[in-house]
């Protein structure tokens, strides 16, 4: 693995394991200071090639309507195509999975455009991150963030749990709406909307008005109602996650319909499958993982530069059927870049299972977010792999992932999930004390009407 | 977070009652009809203001009966005589074969709006001659047809379901959401026993669908006309309270049919037989004077409602961050949706009559993960519970029944797995009731007859406590083929002990002792669209202690949404 040898690396090897309270050294706080690094942890420069230019901080310009955000480098050309012709040449630059893609896929194939550093925060975002680098720290072998509030925690992570609590705690927006589709294509090539949900999402932790002293470790609440198919339209679910994964698990309540009443819900989480996902996807694979990281241990391999989905808006916007393609998604749909990534290995803790032995998850050093992922099973087999593809609001600003897709690389099934091609875009509100009133398992049973 | 967990609840409810059938009309129907001819998929208006869904499920289903019945389950006649109708209606062979429409159409902006929906069902089996074969123990005539109202309730009928406005108001910071109309409404956390817990207050339950394979929780539920109403205090604490406007008795399996137990009760009730069977009615003046009052039948005369009163109730929600746990608790009153047989023999005729005094309930529940698994329990204490009467004590000349306090427990559980053993992933729900009699409020007759005056009128053959369980683990396989899922649930029901006081059907009908039910079913779910299920029902115990012990069958259901 090349690794880029970014300043803080040499401290990773020794913070492997978590050993309690250790804030960020005061040169990274000056490097975040001073600009050599972005206000969000990523390193500012350009890369030695020019192929990754240097970060501008400045938000393009998505208008669009209702929320469907337009492509900001719609008129870019690519600059390169890997296919498995070439992928040889560009090995060094490729994740597992896409090199197993590649190998696999007919006509797969990576259009490759100009890198466009086009994430960029609110200020005030900005301003918690340097807070968090010298009060946010882990305990409980990783499971557990103190101290953080309002923005990335760990703008300078020393080890796996820290980078995965980023990706986690990465900046989506205070209030977010969607709906959004998920399909399923078949070995055989059929392809079947399995689900489409509206999806709301409230961030306690990134009220403007609280503060880190407040903060009372309850980071999100979501609530999904489900539209289709019909047989499960009306049935609706709530969450709430917390930042202390060892003390505190997600909870979850379930609406049914017909008796409109609300239940606690059974662990939703790790492997158990998402039936929707036709088994392709199990609810830990949301966003390429979401949830609890008592179940691995997270190592942190360092810095690479590798091809991922980015600046992904046109994805978003076109009609399904040019995007989803037979075996994969229609490459002419799929925008790549060239991207500084944390690569993030998790192995199973002793004791512990997971239907994925071990998982890599590729972290965009821009948004902190997963971007690409490969699981492998317990033979040591590479199982499965995921694509995140992010979104530019340049209105808010924010760019965050919001479609991805899973492909099983045995069975030659795959899943696009969080697909806002036919549902109209997503909404980005402040956040407001008063909408937590609709965010609870209340507000589940009095909204259902069926 | 991606999924809801599907987990279709069942609710198993008191028989020991009926209902008449009020005529509904087809209004929902008729309204979905005027929406589009296309029969194609229903956001009415995704990208508008309104949201507009009408969604229709279709379905069929069939039952075949393996075995023919029992002799020791229907004779001797003159001690089986009012509950072998069921039996005797069937030989080996098509118990069902039934087309079901289910109909839903919601209309909604911001938070205001109506929802209506309605079912229809035809069963061919239900429309035509049956195989009974003994016309002295029938309590209906002709013998080997299904009475009027049951070929109704089981053989074709539509009704209406829900019909409510609903709406939503911020009132100082709080939300205030209420409903107006037909609808349902349950609290607590039971699964399976709803009948034990405060849910038999609050809605009665069709127990004739929840045989019919595939039938969802919407589909059992009898909405009942209310206003319902929520006061949200705080993210995670409310106060709720409704009131209903109408008596709604428990839907049981109408006279005659397949699994029904009871000859006298459900929909279509003609006969009561009062010692040996024979066609002669009692208090008839033109047969001997010994088989005036014993050995005859009674006719049905209908239910008796009584004073109208209304059923409401209060509940406080809240959770418990220091105690991660989900916390209710409720009072409630309502009267029984089970009601009392009233004899009147000189008069040759029997009525069902709704207790008059409405039963008081106060229950606490709370709602925790342990583990990975969602455990819910919930206690629940009646005063006024009517308890089980001996057999004809309960005249119109002395029409006082036994009450008494009672105690409920319910314990459920729901598991999912992952990736295990030889399936991809796997659910266990389980639930386990328990109740007992606290204190017979006891009452004795007045009046003198088959019992001589001062005969306290509860019947103690039944037992005071009781308890059963049902389990459900279901594994499941993704994609065996292209596009298609396949399930294969394992559902055990078993009652630790029956012959219930306080409920007749009290774990499951009939109220079987040291009895229960394995059903061995198989699903099948091709495209997310198509949902297919066979499925053996074995009765297990022994005849005297488990009535439908003779009834095994298979069932199969294939249905869509669209």
């Amino acid at each position: 693995m090349r690794t880029l040898s970014l300043h803080r690396l040499s401290g990773v090897a020794a913070a492997l394991f978590v050993a309690g309270a250790a804030f960020a050294a005061p040169e990274d706080v000056a490097a975040l200071k001073s600009g050599s690094l972005t206000p969000y942890g990523a390193e500012r420069a350009a890369n030695k090639e020019g192929t990754i230019p240097a970060w501008d901080g400045k938000a393009p310009a998505t208008g669009g309507a209702a929320g469907k955000r337009s492509d900001p480098f719609a008129a870019d050309k690519p600059r390169l195509t890997i296919t498995p012709s070439n992928a040889g040449e560009h090995a060094g630059q490729l994740s597992d999975g896409t090199k197993a893609l590649l190998a696999k896929v007919p006509g797969f194939k990576l259009e490759v455009y100009p890198t466009r550093r086009s994430a960029v925060f609110p200020q005030a975002i900005y301003d918690q991150v340097l807070k968090n680098a010298t009060r946010a720290k882990l305990v409980n072998d990783g499971l557990t963030v103190e101290g953080a509030y309002g923005g990335i925690p760990f703008p300078v992570p020393r080890n796996g749990h820290e980078a995965i609590w980023n990706h986690m705690l990465s900046y989506r927006g205070q209030v977010t709406s969607f709906v959004a589709d998920k399909y399923v294509m078949t070995a055989a090539g059929d392809q079947l909307l399995t689900s489409r949900q509206r999806t709301n999402l409230i961030y306690p932790f990134y009220d403007t008005a609280g503060s880190a002293e407040q903060f009372n470790g309850e980071w999100a609440r979501a609530r999904i109602d489900i539209n289709e198919p019909p047989a499960n339209a009306g049935q609706a679910l709530m969450t709430i996650d917390y930042v202390d994964n060892y003390g505190k698990p997600k909870d979850g309540w379930q609406y049914l319909p017909g008796q409109r009443r609300v239940r606690k819900s059974p662990s939703i989480a790790y492997d158990t499958p998402d039936g929707s996902a036709a088994g392709l996807a199990n609810f830990d694979d949301v966003n390429l993982f979401i949830g609890s990281q008592d179940r691995y241990q997270m190592k942190l391999l360092g810095k690479r530069e590798i091809f991922v989905p980015y600046n992904s808006n046109g994805l978003m916007t076109k009609p399904i059927k040019e995007v989803i393609g037979k075996s994969s998604l229609n490459p002419a749909a799929v925008r790549w870049e060239l991207h500084r990534v944390w690569v993030v290995e998790g192995t199973l803790r002793d004791g512990k299972r997971n239907v994925a032995a071990k998982r890599r998850l590729y972290l965009d050093e821009d948004t902190w977010q997963a971007v690409l992922a490969d699981s492998w099973d317990a033979q040591g087999k590479l199982w499965k792999t995921g694509q995140a593809f992010t979104m530019v609001a340049g209105d808010q600003p924010l760019a965050t992932t919001l479609s991805y897709a899973w492909f099983d690389l045995v069975s030659g099934g795959w899943v696009f999930a969080g697909a806002v091609n036919e549902t109209g875009g997503v909404t980005y509100r402040p956040f407001d004390g008063k909408q937590m009133n609709n965010f609870s398992p209340t507000a589940l049973a009095s909204g259902g009407v069926r | 977070m991606d999924k809801l967990v599907g987990s279709t609840c069942r609710l198993q409810h008191q028989e020991k009652q009926r209902r008449p059938a009020p005529a509904r009309s087809l209004i929902a129907l008729a309204i979905a009809a005027l929406g589009s001819g296309s029969g194609f998929a229903m956001d009415l208006n995704p990208d508008g203001e309104w949201q507009v869904r009408w969604d229709n499920t279709v379905r069929y289903s069939a039952g075949y009966r393996l075995k023919a019945p029992a002799s020791e389950l229907i004779s001797p006649v003159s001690v089986k005589a009012n509950a072998d109708d069921g039996d005797r209606s069937f030989n080996r062979g098509l118990v069902s074969s039934r087309a079901d429409l289910l109909s839903e159409f919601d209309i909604q902006k911001d938070g205001f709006g109506l929802r209506l929906s309605g079912a229809a069902w035809y069963d061919q089996v239900y429309n035509r001659t049956n195989d009974h074969d003994s016309p002295i123990s029938a309590n209906r005539v002709p013998f080997n047809e299904f009475s009027p109202g049951a070929r109704e309730v089981a053989g074709r009928k539509a009704e209406m379901l829900d019909w409510f406005v609903f709406g939503r108001n911020e009132i100082g910071g709080k939300t205030l959401s209420y409903r107006l109309g037909q609808h349902s409404l349950i609290w607590g956390t039971s699964l399976f026993f709803g009948m034990n817990g405060l849910a038999k207050g609050m809605a009665p339950i069709d127990v004739y669908k929840l045989n019919i394979p595939g039938t969802q929780a919407k589909e059992t539920t009898i909405p009942v006309p209310q206003l319902s109403s929520t006061l949200q205090l705080t993210e995670d604490t409310s106060v709720e309270g409704y009131v209903q406007f109408k008596y709604r008795p428990t839907r049981l399996h109408p006279a005659g049919s397949f699994l029904s137990s009871t000859d006298m009760l459900g929909d279509g009730a003609q006969r009561m037989f009062i010692g040996n069977p024979t066609a002669n009615r009692c208090g008839s003046t033109t047969v001997p004077i010994a088989q005036r009052f014993n050995n005859c039948f009674l006719d049905f005369a209908g239910m008796d409602e009584g004073e109208n009163r209304h059923n409401f109730g209060f509940a406080l929600n809240t959770r418990s961050e220091l105690l991660n746990l989900d916390l209710g608790l409720y009072a409630i009153s309502y009267r029984d949706t089970g009601q009392i047989i009233q004899t009147n023999t000189a008069g040759g005729s029997y009525k069902l009559i709704v207790p008059t005094e409405p039963v008081r309930s106060i229950g606490v529940s709370v709602a925790k993960l342990v583990g990975d698994a969602n455990v819910g329990m919930e206690v629940s204490l009646r005063d006024r519970q009517p308890l089980a009467v001996k057999e004809g004590v309960v005249t119109a000349a002395d029409p006082a029944y036994v009450t008494g306090r009672t105690a409920h427990l319910n314990l459920s559980w729901t598991l999912l797995g992952g990736k295990a053993g030889f399936w991809d992933g796997s659910s266990l729900v389980g639930e386990f009731a328990a109740n007992h009699v606290m204190d017979i409020q006891d009452v004795r007759t007045k009046v003198a007859g088959r019992y001589p005056v001062g005969t306290e009128k509860v019947n103690r053959d039944r037992r005071e406590s009781s308890s059963g369980m049902r389990v459900i683990f279901t594994p499941t396989w993704y994609q065996v083929a292209p596009g298609l899922d396949l399930n294969a649930p394992i559902n055990l029901g078993w009652s630790f002990r029956g012959f219930s006081m306080i409920d007749n059907s009290f774990p499951f009908g009939g109220s079987p002792d040291r009895s229960g039910e394995l059903i061995l079913g198989l699903g099948l779910v091709y495209l997310n669209k198509w949902v297919a299920n066979i499925s053996y029902i074995n009765y297990l115990g022994k005849p005297d202690r488990q009535p439908v012990l003779d009834r095994d069958y298979v069932r199969l259901s294939l249905q869509t949404t669209f």
